[in-house]
This record gives structure tokens, sequence and C-alpha cells, in this order.
């Protein structure tokens, strides 16, 4: 094996190892499959001395160091002392950025008392925190419940939960810090929306830059859950490779591919700061970074290790991610279909890499289409109930989310220099945001159910059609050309 | 010349096609706002803005200037309430006022603080013992509206319209209890005359009613419909054609029936946010209708 195929192998069958951690596989009893299977293995090489089965032997034992890192690290998260439901007095340091909804602010304190751990408290809006104050905080401290949402915060590295605790405020962050600095950013981009729209267009417009659903009402979430569309404004990699690839259209425009390219991942970092630097975003930015680079180098193999060897950063640093952040999964599907999908769609069709058309409109419509179709079940699955419309609302909405992003960002800018000047401005954004406002009430009004319901079976069925599609186009290729 | 010009644009048609369409787009938006500027509504409007339990009503004059008493508690709904009566490129609201500085009231206007242009503050000076009081404080300085303190005699004046300040004065600006600092105002325009009560209790409504202020066309019930406010003596001496009570789920039993029956009693029509959601007056000097949402 060469040495490429090593790492590529290796890490695979690690990941596959914390994918079974994930899923809640036994140390003991994934200690000794693996230990029988490796066996197995070597005892085969003994026999025909085929050096592949000594790989494989190898390899299965990496399945089980997977399963032991994940299970590490899941002890690791749980060890804090945490005294649940007893009326508790501590004090705790914010940690990220409050999330302030309408009726409520949510904030994120490390307590030094309770070993380190990561508290989640659901406070009134007002007075609002900021990150970094340091606040007193009494209360009880619950188990998050039901274990949907203990999952989805133990993979935030959250702990416990308190339910309107009495909060005092102590002190603010004295020592000037990076993150806080961005976060300062993000707020005041926020806060600008809020200034110069209506409030439902203003929460859309920070949802889809920004990520988030701070804002909006009951109502909207519904619709945008009915049409499908509640992933635009979950910042993941597939949001950012959206945005990343539009920009990188308009720099193209005028620029070389090289520099338009480097500007494209200098303006991804950027946004990466203005939106706060949390570690979903910035997973989400390495992701459509990734993706961008898939599809401007177009060599499927010469990729394939770049991307292995991002997931496996990323598994190392908090391997919940791979199986319970949605945003990684949209990302990384989107990744595939683009590296993947496109070109066998783009065989079918026969389409030429230098048609691009007005706008390249061809090239968009393509990327679109496939990161699309592979993401599918994971936006169904994960945003809400099947809609056929669904589909529809998305082909309407995505190719503007770019647009309002842009206009938002400079709008933003603007503001900060004339008021009146972001003002004008601000009416392209509305017109914008009341059209998908309009686009996304219209198809959770006349969404189609499918009640198929999203099956286990389903899903492989869907990716297994992809995959034969795939390789079918790729055989008939090969045909073509030799 | 012309030609060369010509033939530099084809080269660059696509460019040429997307800024034009870019200038068409901001072109259709400032004219509809130049439309949009020239007509000016000459109804008096008030709207009793569904806030759950608190109080926010938003007053349009003859003539265009727009007046936010309270903003409710903190729940985003004034803002969104707000938004849906005015249009969507009006960021500018003349005056805000502030009847006491209770959460329930106030809370609501942070929110209108930070995201609307603000003309002037008005409000009786007496600050607020709530944490949140602060943040409303900060928002206020963030936003560069002129600070206004208001009492007993001063008056508001714009075209045909005029509000006076019936309360608070000096002794109850001393008061422990804040619903007894509260602004009280009676607006008159378009032949009507309209009460906004804020929360004050029996002891100052019945001061108000030795004043002989006569009938009044719509009365903001005071405190929620508590038991303790809406006087008999009161109800029985401004006869109020039409109650709006503003009132959410709550544990304290408002609007109460005692406060329902006195209102009943002088014949008014009453209304409340609860059930009836955002109730709007509108009032054209010779009419007044009231729409439910």
């Amino acid at each position: 094996m060469r040495s490429y195929d090593i790492f590529f192998f290796s890490s695979l069958f690690f990941l596959v190892g914390i994918v079974f951690g994930s899923l809640g596989a036994g140390l003991l009893l994934s200690f000794w499959i693996a230990l029988f299977m490796s066996a197995s293995f070597f005892i085969l090489y003994g026999v025909s001395k085929n050096k592949r089965q000594l790989w494989i032997a190898c390899l299965v034992a990496l399945v089980f160091v997977g399963v032991f890192y994940y299970r590490w690290d899941d002890a690791r998260f749980k060890s804090a002392r945490i005294p649940f439901e007893k009326q508790m007095y501590f004090i705790g340091k914010i940690m990220a950025d409050p999330n302030a909804k309408d009726e409520k602010q949510e904030i994120v304190v490390k307590a030094h008392k309770l070993d380190d751990a990561n508290i989640l408290l659901k406070v009134n809006p007002y007075p609002r925190f900021s990150y970094g104050d340091i606040l007193a905080i009494s209360g009880k401290i619950r188990e998050p419940f039901p274990e949907g949402y203990a999952e989805y915060l133990a993979k935030e590295r959250v702990r416990g939960v308190m339910n309107s605790p009495e909060v005092e405020f102590i002190s603010k962050q004295e020592e000037f810090s990076l993150k806080g600095f961005l976060i300062g950013i993000k707020r005041s981009v926020a806060d600008s929306f809020y200034k110069l729209l209506p409030k439902k267009e203003a929460a859309f417009l920070t949802g889809i830059t920004l990520g988030g659903t701070s804002g909006f009402s009951p109502e909207f979430k519904e619709a945008m859950k009915k049409s499908g569309t509640t992933h635009i404004v979950a910042l993941s990699g597939y949001n950012i490779m959206i945005v990343g690839w539009a920009v990188f259209g308009i720099f193209s425009y005028f620029l070389s591919r090289r520099i338009s390219f480097a500007l494209t991942v200098l303006s991804i970092i950027t946004f990466v700061g203005i939106a706060g630097a949390e570690a979903s975003v910035v997973r989400a930015a390495i992701m459509g970074i990734l993706v961008l680079i898939a599809r401007e180098a177009g060599r499927t193999y010469s990729f394939r290790n770049a991307v292995v060897f991002t997931i496996l950063m990323m598994a190392i640093v908090n391997p919940k991610v791979i199986v319970f952040d949605v945003g990684f999964q949209l990302s990384f599907l989107a990744l595939l279909g683009i590296l993947y999908l496109r070109p066998a769609i783009m065989k079918l069709f026969h389409i030429l890499e230098e048609s691009a058309g007005f706008l390249s409109w061809k090239d968009n419509l393509l990327t679109t289409v496939s990161a699309q179709l592979a993401v599918v079940p994971i936006l169904i699955s994960s945003f809400g109930a099947i809609s056929l419309s669904s589909i529809v609302s998305n082909t309407i909405i995505l190719p503007l989310v770019p647009v309002a992003m842009g206009v938002g960002f400079i709008t933003a800018v603007v503001y900060h220099m004339s008021y009146y000047g972001a003002l004008v401005i601000s009416w392209i954004a509305l017109i914008l945001l009341k059209f998908k406002i309009f686009v996304i009430e219209f198809f959770a009004e006349h969404s189609i159910f499918l009640h198929l319901g999203i099956s286990f079976f389903f899903v492989i069925a869907y990716y297994g059609a992809l995959i034969f599609f795939i390789l079918a186009m790729y055989k008939k290729n090969k045909r073509e050309v030799y | 010349m012309f030609d060369a010009l010509f033939q530099k644009i084809s080269k660059h048609r696509e460019k040429a096609i997307i800024l034009f369409g870019a200038l068409c787009i901001l072109d259709a938006v400032i004219y509809a706002q130049i439309f949009a500027l020239g007509k000016v509504n000459q109804d008096l409007a008030i709207h009793f803005l569904n806030v759950g339990q608190g109080d926010s009503q938003f007053v349009i004059l003859p003539g265009g200037v727009k007046v936010l008493i309270d903003g409710g508690p903190a729940n985003g709904k004034a803002l969104s309430e707000l938004a849906s009566i005015l249009p969507a490129t009006d960021r500018y609201i003349d005056i805000l006022i502030m009847s006491h500085p209770q959460a329930d009231h106030f809370s609501g206007l942070i929110d209108v603080f930070k995201t609307y242009k603000i003309g002037a503050f008005l409000w009786s000076g007496r600050e607020g013992m709530a944490t949140s009081f602060a943040d409303l404080k900060e928002a206020f300085k963030t936003n560069g509206a002129m600070s206004v303190i208001i009492g007993k005699g001063d008056r508001i004046k714009y075209k045909e319209s005029s509000v006076l300040v019936l309360a608070p004065w000096k002794e109850l600006m001393e008061s422990k209890e804040l619903n007894d600092t509260t602004v009280v105002l009676e607006l008159m325009s378009k032949n009507s005359k309209t009460l906004f009560t804020g929360d004050i209790g029996a002891n100052i409504e019945n001061q108000l009613a030795a004043w002989k202020l006569g009938q009044v066309d719509i009365l903001k019930v005071s405190h929620h419909g508590s038991k303790y406010s809406s006087s008999k003596l009161f109800i029985d001496a401004i006869k109020p054609k039409l109650s709006i009570i503003e009132v959410g789920k709550n544990s304290y039993g408002h609007p109460t029936d005692q406060t329902l029956s006195r209102l009943s009693g002088v014949g008014s029509s009453i209304y409340r946010t609860d059930n009836d959601k955002t109730v709007r007056v509108i009032i054209d000097g010779a009419s007044m209708k009231v729409f439910k949402n």
C-alpha cells in the first residue's frame, strides 16, 4: 500500500470507530470484536502471506482505537461532579456570545467550582449580559432532557441546564480578548440590521448572515420548517460554500482565478471572525473552503486525503461532531456531492466545463443541484418533515442567500459611515427579504407532505441510488474514452 | 465618438446589464419612497398594542406625528406590532413616553430605542429599581434621543391635536409607590378625548375625578384592570364610551370582575388585548371606528 493510501484508510477506520462509539458501541464488546477480527485476518495472513490481509488486521484494530477515543472523551466530559437538582451557589464566566431571544436569553457559563463544567442558563432578556462577564448564580442545575437535547448540548460541551436561576452581575472582563472583540463586531452588525429594517426582516437577515433564529416568531420558525428552508439560518459549511462561491464568482469576474480564490478564502476567514468564531462556525468555514478548493481543483483523487485529514482533526478536537452535528453532516455531504455527483451530472447532460453562460449560471445551477441532491435526506430529517415543495422553495431561495448576505454586509459597513446611506441600501435588502419571506410562507402553506417517513431504509436506498448513478456515469465515460 | 463608446459598452455587455438592472431597482425603490411621503393620513389612529401582560399604546396624530406610550414587557412584541403598523421603511418615531419605570411598561422600550430613531423621550424623571432599567438608560444614551422631563400642566401641541399632562405632580413624585408616579395623559384630537392612565390607583383617579374632566371617549383602563384602580367615582365621572384593557396572561386576576362591572355599569364598550389582540381605533372627527386583530 502506498503511504497516502495508508493515511487515508487508517483515518477512515479510526473515524468509523468514532461513529460506532457515538452510536453507543460498548468498549469491551468492541475490543473483543476488533481483537477477534484482527486476529482472524492476521492468521489469514500467516496462511496466505497476502500482505493485504495484514493491513486489514491493523486497520480493524484502529476501529477499536476510534471507539476508545470517543469513550475516553465522553468520560472526561462527564467527569465533572455536578450536584444535580440541589440548590447551588457558584460563580461563572460567560464563555460565548449569549443567545438573545425574544422572551429569554441563553447564556453558557463555565463554573470553576463545578470542575470547569459548562452550564446553560436561561434567564430574562434584560439585563443583557455579554461574553466575558462574571456572574454569581444561584439555583438548581438540571440534567438536560430529553436525550436528543442532551446529545446536542453534549456536543456543545454543555453539562447542565438552569431555568431562571438568580443571576447577579459581578464584573466585566477587563483584559482585551480577540473573541470579545469579534463578538462586538457581530453584535454591531446585527444591531445595524435592527436599526434599518422591521423586526421580522431584521431577524431573518441576522439569521442568514450570522446564523441563529433569535428574534424569529414561532409562526415564522414553523413556516421555515414546513417549507424545508430552516438550514439557511444554520451556519454550516454548506452555507459558507454557497456564499464563498458567490463571492468567488464576483471576484473572478474582474480578477484572475488565483487572486479571486485567495480573496475568497480571505473573505471567509473575515466572515468567521464576524460570525463570532464559535467552534461550529470555524468547522463550517474549514469545510466551506475545502469545498471551494474541491471545485477549483476538480481532481477528486488528489483531494481525498485533504478531506479525510480535516475530518480527522475535527473528530480529534470534538469527536461528538461526526454523528451529532447536523451542520457537519450537511457540509460533508455537500462536499461529496460536488466532488463526485457534479462530474456525473455533467456527463449525463454532456455539459462541458467551458460553457458557463450568463453569469456562469449553468455552473452555479450544476453545483447547487449536485450539493442539494447530496444533502436532501439530512435536510429533511433534521429540519422538519419531508415536503415535496421544499425542493422548489430551496431552488428559489438558495441562489438569493449570498445576494442577501452581500447586501446585508454592505449595509452594515455603510451604516457605520452614514445612517441614511445605509437606509437606502437596506431597501434593496428589504425587497429581497420580503420576497424570500413570501416564498417561505407560501411554500409553508402549500407544502405537499410526503408521508413516506424518512426511514433509515429510505436514506440507504437514496444514497444507494446516487452511488449507483455516479458509478454508472463513471463507467460510461470509461467506455467512451477507450 | 458614440460608435467607439458603443463598442466599448458592447464589449462589457454583461456588466452593463447588471449595472443597469441594479440602478433600475434602486430608482424604483426611491420613487416608491417619494410617493409614500406624499400620502399623509389626516385621521387620528390609536393602537392599543397586544404586548402580553403590560402596557403599550401607539398613537398617530392627524398629520402623521407618531407617539409611543410605553413598550410593554421584554418579549419583542412591541417591535413586532410596530412593524405591522408602520410601513417597512419607516424607522422613525417622533415621541416616546414612559408612563412609569416598571418593567411591564418600559422593558419593551429598550428594543424600541435600539431599533428606531427617536425624536424625544418624555418621562417623569423618576428612575426605576428593576435591574433592566440600566439597560434602558444605556439604550437611550446610544440612541441619542432628547430627554424631556414632564409633569402636571405640561402640554404637547401639534397642529389641531394637543396632549395635556394631568399627573404626576410634586407630591406624587415623592411617593414610594412607583404606580403613583405614572404620567397621565389627556389627548384631545379630532373632536375626541382619550385618557391614558398607566397604572394609577384609585387615590389619584379620585383627585382627577374632582377636576371635572368631562366625558371621555376612550379610556386606557388603569393597571390592566386591577380592582384597586378604575374606582366607581372616577368611572362615573368620566363615563368612557370605549374602555380598553391592556392585559395578558397573569397571576393577579387582571382584569378583575369588579373593574369590568364598574365599566359596563356606565355603558362602556370594553375591549381587552388578551382576547381582541391589538385594538385599533380610527377617529376622523365625526365617527370612531374600532378594529380588532
